[in-house]
């Protein structure tokens, strides 16, 4: 049972992505970057969702993703005396250095989602989840590189910034209409640039502020409930 | 019929030498309520855990616990229903009526089963009208009375209870009490309960068991307890006793041990009656200092569109006060702190400060004012904070480890520590900017009779040192035995202040047990201590 | 009397849905201004206000851009920095800021209709387990946003000092990263309490207290063959502006997708009529 369930969900994954993108392409016979952009992120999303379910993780680690889901959203509300100042990214990629890759992907996914209840769901929420998410996955893969070095990791949340905002506006650029218009797009990265260097620049101190306190309690409560990951 | 037997139990938690539990014998009927007392740290907590196998603290156990007349026969989780102290921290999803149904979606059930099993719990534990609401929004006592509902949604057979109103007020504890009183009485359910506040717990109990360090000392009726703890003349447990029991001690009784204010006021007619009329004296006016605060006709509301919290409050403040500020949960008396501190703004009226005061507030959560992970870093940091310098620093630290009891403690994380040691390692730290005036915030929650004494001490300590100290409290008992003057808050206004004697000798209701044990034979008696005075002890 | 809101979260979900694939589906101009009409006008009987303005300047920014960037078309209205400025791209950017301004419209219904419960209650079936994340996400959320309030009050007062940005941004991280160690340490209590409920025993099921009534079964009968027809029958669906712009023709279906794109406000209003009668005759 368990097993068929993980295959289904890899073959979301491997299978339905693609075609989904390919029946927008060529059944529909039009170039609907737009719509095939928001059927790639709902399924990937799905699939990846749906592989969590699957895995029969701890109950503890279960409570562990919620809290720093809600940590990560409250902390945009707590944040919002000083401008632009969001935690976010930086307790995602925490997360995903600590508890890995699936966490992180979760995490990320989640925590757009949830600050969506509080903000407003709109078309976005998908690419939100999906990027956040996959600044999860990767933070997770490279947890390595990351735990290593402080200096890495505040340079891989800056870089994190940079691909959130871009990523965002590739999607604002696509959803305007037919094709991608290069011209566009650069205005539209032009336009949101002071916005990606806060966040970048915001990224990067919230974790050299807090990626040390925090592993360390993480790495506590890891070893206290005996917490494996991948 | 013996529904849950405990032979010989041992435990002892990992890297510790000290056995937790060191012989537990006790055997559990079917249908009865048993308490089980003793101070912080006797082992009540690590007994009820153990019963509960999903809890369990790992450790080195021996001997046997038979559940369900059946040594072989596992209890299944849902048979076994445990409340914990903290009624925030249980919590687990967003809305009432999904915790209510939290434990019947794990037993797998259908859909119109978890409706109709819900909606029977909502309305015998009177949750019907706040069903829908998020449970962010619920106050201490409704959270608490939340968690019990979800813990007999699954039905189960013996409902154990860790301390279950140590963080709730009086009159949400009595709730909750009545609440679990009735599920027994009309569920028949077995409920084994641990608390250190007697007064309200032994009402309920059938039996109850006393238990120091690690062993059970006497189990029987509360009548029989009681009277076993004035024999034994065990101080510890002794302040736990009810009013009456304690005045019955005081003044020598003998025979049928008094348990509740009905009993003792019959014990006291019967003993008494030709003492009757005798009066102490307000103590005279305490020398006090002159007016440091004045609040003038304040209001204050936190919405542009709330209603108003406080409503044209006055209150004067004279240097050199204990003053308690009492009234129930919600009358706005944490707001009232932070408007005399002027942390927040009245929208009408006037703070006026006698020039240059400093306060301090030890907030309700007093761990909340620590930022660091072990003690001896914070308080280190907030010296140097302070302007104090490398030397100056340590020679305070050792001073205030002193006052403060803090030896051992100072390398531990500052969440590690229990209630009254993170009150004792906050008011320190607080100390360190030595204000002028030192506002607490409910000092006395979850804090056991010895932890109380104690603070007392400490604030004794600091008017000592020239300090104020305001204090805003649910505790009746607390601000009768030790504060200097007194006020009541009500609806966001005072309705009246006065020294303690004075003041609790005029409330009927608002007032101590002693007070009215004793009221219509003695006047102005507020403590058990004044009682037995009076009675010529 | 929102009766909209009583439907089923399956039923209005699938509503928002169609309409909003319809929407960003179709690229016919007219299509686009029904679905802005019907999403104004729910969000008009819904008593939405707030955002309206933002949806207008949204609108006004899409259309006027995309005649700069876009120089198809051959009917050329000027020219602007040596640019021709046509008016197929002006109507290309007309269509594009209605259709942007009706999905965020159908958006903000979709927040006031489809609440966090319903939400839960769709996805929960088939994702328990991220169900019950997001459930236990949205408890602690506002109590960690008191909690860390309070603790910088505290903080604040304590150390009152610290002016600079540099030295409140350090604050503000200090009192966070105490606030994840509490919530840390209260994540072990609440795993304790599932457990003792029995989680992670057994198969757990999700419960929502949200009935199937036949009211639903007819929503989302007509949302399915509503979608259906205007894909594959109506011929509404295409529209083409480059290199001139068809011309605007009666379309039948035009008909249909009007009438489903005022059917939650009809619904609403039918509920709040009938009501006022009720109420008229007690």
């Amino acid at each position: 049972m368990k097993s068929l369930k993980k295959t289904i969900s890899l073959i979301l994954l491997a299978v339905a992505i693609p075609a989904a993108v390919i029946i927008l392409f060529f059944v529909l016979g039009r170039e609907r970057y737009d719509i095939a952009s928001i059927a790639v992120a709902l399924l990937s999303t799905a699939a990846f969702v749906l592989a969590f379910e699957r895995n029969s993780a701890n109950g503890r680690l279960v409570v562990l993703v919620a809290v720093m889901t809600a940590l990560s959203v409250a902390g945009r509300f707590i944040f919002s005396p000083i401008a632009f100042f969001k935690p976010v990214t930086a307790i995602v990629i925490i997360t995903a250095v600590y508890f890995g890759s699936e966490s992180g992907y979760i995490t990320g996914a989640f925590c757009a989602l949830l600050s969506n209840f509080y903000f407003g769901q709109g078309p976005w929420t998908p690419f939100q989840m999906t990027v956040w998410g996959l600044i999860g996955l990767l933070s997770g893969l490279l947890s390595k590189y990351l735990k290593k070095n402080t200096a890495i990791l505040a340079l891989w949340g800056g870089v994190a910034g940079v691909i959130f905002s871009m990523v965002m506006d590739v999607w604002t650029t696509l959803w305007a209409e037919e094709g991608f218009n290069l011209a566009r797009y650069f205005t539209n990265v032009s336009f949101s640039l002071p916005i990606m260097a806060i966040y970048a620049a915001s990224n990067i101190i919230f974790l050299l502020l807090l990626a040390k306190p925090i592993g360390k309690k993480l790495e506590r409560i890891k070893t206290k409930y005996g917490i494996i990951t991948n | 019929m013996e529904i849950l037997g405990v032979k010989n139990l041992k435990f002892a938690y990992p890297n510790e030498k000290k056995q937790a539990l060191n012989g537990i014998d006790l055997s559990v009927e079917e249908g009865e309520i048993l308490l089980v007392c003793g101070s912080s740290g006797s082992g009540k907590t690590t007994l009820l855990r153990l019963l509960k196998k999903e809890l369990a603290p790992c450790g080195e156990l021996q001997g046997e616990i038979t559940l369900f007349g059946n040594a072989e026969k596992k209890a299944d989780v849902f048979d076994i229903g445990f409340v914990m102290q903290n009624p925030h921290s249980q919590i687990v999803t967003d809305k009432v009526w999904h915790e209510l149904a939290f434990a019947l979606e794990n037993m797998g059930l259908d859909k119109n089963t978890i409706r109709l099993r819900t909606g029977e719990m909502a309305s015998f534990l009177g949750i019907s009208s706040w069903f829908e609401k998020k449970t962010s929004e619920l106050s201490g006592g409704q959270l608490q009375i939340l968690n019990l509902a979800s813990v007999m949604a699954m039905q189960p057979r013996i409902l154990l209870l860790d301390e279950p109103v140590s963080q709730l007020d009086p009159i949400a504890a009595r709730e909750f009490l009545n609440a679990v009183m009735r599920l027994n009485r009309e569920m028949g359910t077995t409920v084994i309960m641990t608390e250190h506040r007697l007064e309200d717990a032994f009402v309920l109990a059938d039996r109850v068991a006393v238990m120091q360090d690690g062993m059970i000392k006497c189990v029987g009726a509360p009548r029989e307890v009681s009277e076993r703890i004035i024999a034994e003349a065990d101080e510890e447990m002794f302040a736990s006793l009810p009013a009456a029991a304690r005045i019955f001690s005081m003044t020598g009784g003998k025979g049928k041990c008094p348990l509740n204010v009905r009993e003792g006021r019959a014990y006291l007619k019967e003993r008494f009656s030709d003492r009757a009329g005798a009066k102490l004296n307000s103590k005279e006016n305490e020398k006090t200092g002159d007016k440091l605060i004045r609040l003038k006709d304040l209001r204050f509301r936190y919405l542009k569109n709330s209603e108003d919290i406080i409503k044209d409050l006055s209150l004067d403040i004279y240097s050199g006060d204990n003053l308690c500020i009492l009234g129930a949960n919600g009358v706005g008396k944490s707001t009232l702190l932070k408007l005399i501190c002027s942390r927040i703004k009245p929208y009408m009226g006037s703070v006026k400060h006698k020039k240059g005061l400093s306060f301090a507030l030890l907030p309700q959560q007093a761990e909340m004012v620590f930022l660091k992970d072990s003690l001896i870093e914070d308080l280190k940091l907030t010296c140097l904070e302070n302007g104090l310098g490398k030397e100056d620093a340590e020679n305070k630290i050792d001073g205030l480890k002193q006052i403060f009891r803090l030896e051992g403690l100072l390398d531990r994380h500052p969440y590690d520590l229990s209630g009254g040691e993170t009150q004792r390692a906050a008011l320190a730290k607080l100390m360190i900017c030595r204000p002028d005036v030192m506002l607490l915030d409910e000092p006395t929650k979850g804090i056991d009779p010895a932890g109380k004494r104690e603070l007392a001490a400490l604030v004794e300590n600091m008017r000592y040192d020239g300090m104020t100290v305001v204090t805003v409290t649910h505790d009746i008992e607390y601000a009768a035995s030790y504060s200097s003057r007194c006020a009541m808050l009500f609806n966001g206004e005072i309705i009246s202040s006065g020294e303690p004697r004075s003041f609790f000798g005029g409330n009927s209701f608002y007032t101590t047990a002693a007070n009215r044990i004793s009221r219509g034979l003695f006047d102005n008696a507020i403590s058990c201590g004044d009682v037995a005075k009076l009675c010529g002890f | 009397m929102q009766r909209f809101s009583a439907f089923h979260p399956l039923a209005s979900f699938l509503y928002f849905v169609s309409a909003l694939c319809v929407t960003m589906f179709s690229r016919n101009i007219v299509i686009a201004a029904l679905s802005l009409a019907g999403a104004m006008l729910f969000y008009a009987v819904l008593g939405l206000r707030g955002g309206i303005w933002l949806y207008f300047i949204i609108f006004i920014l899409t259309a006027l851009s995309n005649p700069l960037f876009s120089h198809n078309g051959v009917t050329v209205l000027f020219f602007l920095n040596g640019n021709q400025i046509t008016l197929e791209a002006v109507i290309y950017g007309v269509y594009l800021g209605m259709m942007i301004m009706a999905v965020l419209m159908w958006f903000s219904c979709y927040n006031d209709v489809i609440t966090s419960d319903k939400f839960l209650c769709l996805f929960g079936s088939v994702m328990p387990k991220a169900a019950l994340i997001i459930s236990m996400a949205l408890r602690l959320v506002p109590s960690f946003i008191s909690e860390g309030k309070e603790m910088l009050e505290i903080h604040s007062a304590l150390l009152p000092s610290g002016k600079s940005a540099i030295k409140r941004i350090k604050r503000y991280a200090a009192v966070f990263s105490c606030l994840i160690t509490r919530s840390l340490e209260g994540a072990a209590e609440r795993s304790d309490s599932m457990r003792a409920r029995g989680y992670g025993k057994g198969k757990r099921v999700s419960y929502s207290r949200f009935r199937f009534k036949a009211s639903d079964a007819i929503m989302i009968a007509v949302s399915l063959l509503w979608i259906v027809f205007m894909f594959f029958f109506g011929g509404a669906m295409e529209f083409n502006y480059y290199p001139e712009a068809d011309p605007l023709k009666f379309n039948a279906a035009y008909i249909i997708a009007a009438a489903y794109f005022i059917l939650p406000s009809l619904i609403n209003l039918w509920g709040e009529l009938k009501w006022r009668y009720l109420a008229s005759r007690i």
